[in-house]
């Protein structure tokens, strides 16, 4: 049934079945339905949802056939200047957008119809073709990938000695195939894997499925009412460089660092990437309580020194947790909570070994790459690339944990005091790289 | 009706958490977590009420709740 048109304001829709599941209507949140493709194994980028292209002029035609097939439409032209969100057309079956000539209709709309994406049209028939919706992600992130499958592809072609396509400078490193954060702090020359150490991230949580991470997480928990799943691809990406595997699937680098340590994953942060300091409080007292030998947090604002963080890092450090925490990125003094004396505080660096442009100063024990950070994200892109202290933190704590590895002694201040020790001293000021570039054992 | 914020209590280490959390409680504080682990527990009252909560037997400091953000999703500003 379409909607009446009664009123130019926007609104919801409403149809006389109102109390049909939101998971059938249109209005399905874009986050459950990646949720539900995810946990389905669903790569194929498919939305579930169908689009109807109708023929020229046939668009009222195709509107009379899906009211002949008992759908509930909604029409783009009741909102105002069109400007129709799915999420507000309420319990409708399919939304009509006039000036495109589309329909699009829920999955068990055009399934329960036989509408699907394989069916074929005729000439008598007004809908041109249907096909499926697929997500879309932004050209900032498909762009990234690209960039670090081109990257692989390049590391590929040098390695088989081409002449066309062999990395520039930028991507030398990968030809050891792993990224060039690995390189710089010695983690492929390392034996240690961080075998027994558990590592707690508290970020955005993780993409539990993710295929270069299978039977690797010991433990999740999620601090702010949204399950641990990933949907924002910050906390992904940090796990994927403090825990990534030792020889991702293909021609992908490696760019994990404590390959065969347990990953606590402590969703502090929600999908949009906000929290606040006691749901960040909580994860921590999560992961020291679950006596987590490291606990990276890529996180924080640009607040002075808080007694809590300071109390929970120092808690920490008494039972032989080591609490590593980003600096910032406003190039400006260290924010909280990696201000804390208590604190093991990390600043980025560029390939070439020089601080981050965006990378906080002042209270910083040690540097770490944080430029250009090839890592894991979410399915569907499975790989991304990300710049800035978030990423220098996890090149911390898997190193950490590597450390941690060598010997039980190495816990807690121990251990900060010796991935101090251990870092390769560069020709900066203590307050722009602390002891300097980390280094694993 | 007063407005009550989030507070982030750190507990001075004198006294055992859960015995200044039920203090607290006693005194206008509504507790949201114990955090036993790190000494800190979370909670709501009015603005008006913490300058004496800071005096309670246990109590170390008490600051608002703060937000955080690492950015949106695909920003290229991240924490």
């Amino acid at each position: 049934m379409a909607p009446r048109k009664t009123s130019r304001t926007k609104r919801a829709v409403k149809t006389s079945a109102a109390s049909r599941s939101q998971a059938t209507t249109v209005d399905n949140g874009i986050e459950a339905m990646l949720l539900a493709a995810l946990a389905g194994g669903d790569d194929s980028l498919e939305t579930g949802r169908f689009l109807i292209s109708y023929k020229e002029g046939a668009l009222d035609a195709g509107k009379r056939r899906l009211a002949s097939q008992g759908m509930r439409t909604a029409d783009a032209r009741d909102f105002d200047e069109q400007d129709v969100n799915v999420a507000d057309v309420g319990d409708a079956d399919a939304v009509v957008f006039p000036e495109i000539g589309v329909a699009l209709v829920t999955g068990d709309a055009a399934r329960s119809r036989k509408m699907l994406a394989t069916a074929e049209t005729s000439d008598g028939d007004p809908e041109q073709v249907i096909e499926p919706e697929y997500f879309v992600f932004s050209m900032a992130d498909t762009s990234e990938y690209l960039r670090g499958f081109m990257r692989a592809a390049a590391t590929i072609a040098a390695d088989l000695g081409a002449g066309e396509g062999a990395p520039g400078d930028d991507v030398q490193p990968e030809v050891f195939g792993a990224t060039w954060g690995l390189v710089a702090c010695r983690v492929p020359q390392s034996v240690r894997t961080g075998l027994g150490i558990r590592v707690a991230v508290l970020d955005t949580g993780m993409d539990l499925g993710h295929p270069d991470f299978v039977g690797r997480v010991a433990a999740a928990a999620s601090f702010v009412g949204q399950p641990v799943q990933d949907l924002h691809g910050h906390g992904t990406h940090c796990i994927g460089t403090a825990c990534g595997p030792l020889a991702p699937a293909g021609a992908i680098p490696r760019y994990g660092i404590a390959h065969r340590s347990q990953i606590f994953v402590g969703k502090v942060l929600t999908n949009s990437g906000s929290g606040t300091t006691a749901s960040v409080l909580a994860g921590m007292n999560w992961a020291i309580a679950n006596r987590c030998a490291v606990i990276s947090m890529s996180l924080g604002s640009q607040a002075p020194v808080q007694a809590a963080y300071t109390n929970a890092g120092n808690a920490a450090l008494n039972v032989g947790c080591l609490i590593v925490a980003a600096a910032g990125n406003a190039a400006s003094q260290t924010g909280s909570p990696a201000n804390s004396p208590s604190i093991f505080s990390v600043a980025s660096l560029d390939r070439n070994l020089v601080p981050s442009s965006f990378s906080n100063f002042g209270k910083i024990e040690i540097a770490a790459p944080g430029r250009d950070v090839f890592s894991a994200a979410p399915r569907p892109r499975r790989y991304a690339t990300m710049s800035g202290t978030s990423m220098a933190a996890p090149h911390v704590a898997g190193v950490a944990a590597l450390w941690a590895q060598v010997s039980p002694v190495l816990r807690g201040r121990t251990l900060w005091n010796q991935l101090r020790a251990s870092a390769r001293g560069l020709p900066l000021p203590a307050t722009r790289v602390g002891a300097g570039l980390v280094q694993a054992p | 009706m007063t407005e009550r914020s989030s507070w982030v209590v750190t507990t001075s280490g004198s006294i055992a958490v859960s015995d200044v959390a039920r203090d607290l409680t006693e005194h206008g504080f509504a507790v949201e977590q114990v955090l036993d682990a790190i000494g800190v527990i979370t909670g709501q009252c009015a603005e008006s009420k913490v300058a004496a909560l800071r005096k309670r037997p246990g109590v170390g400091d008490i600051a608002r709740d703060s937000p955080i953000d690492v950015g949106p999703p695909d920003s290229p500003d991240v924490w």
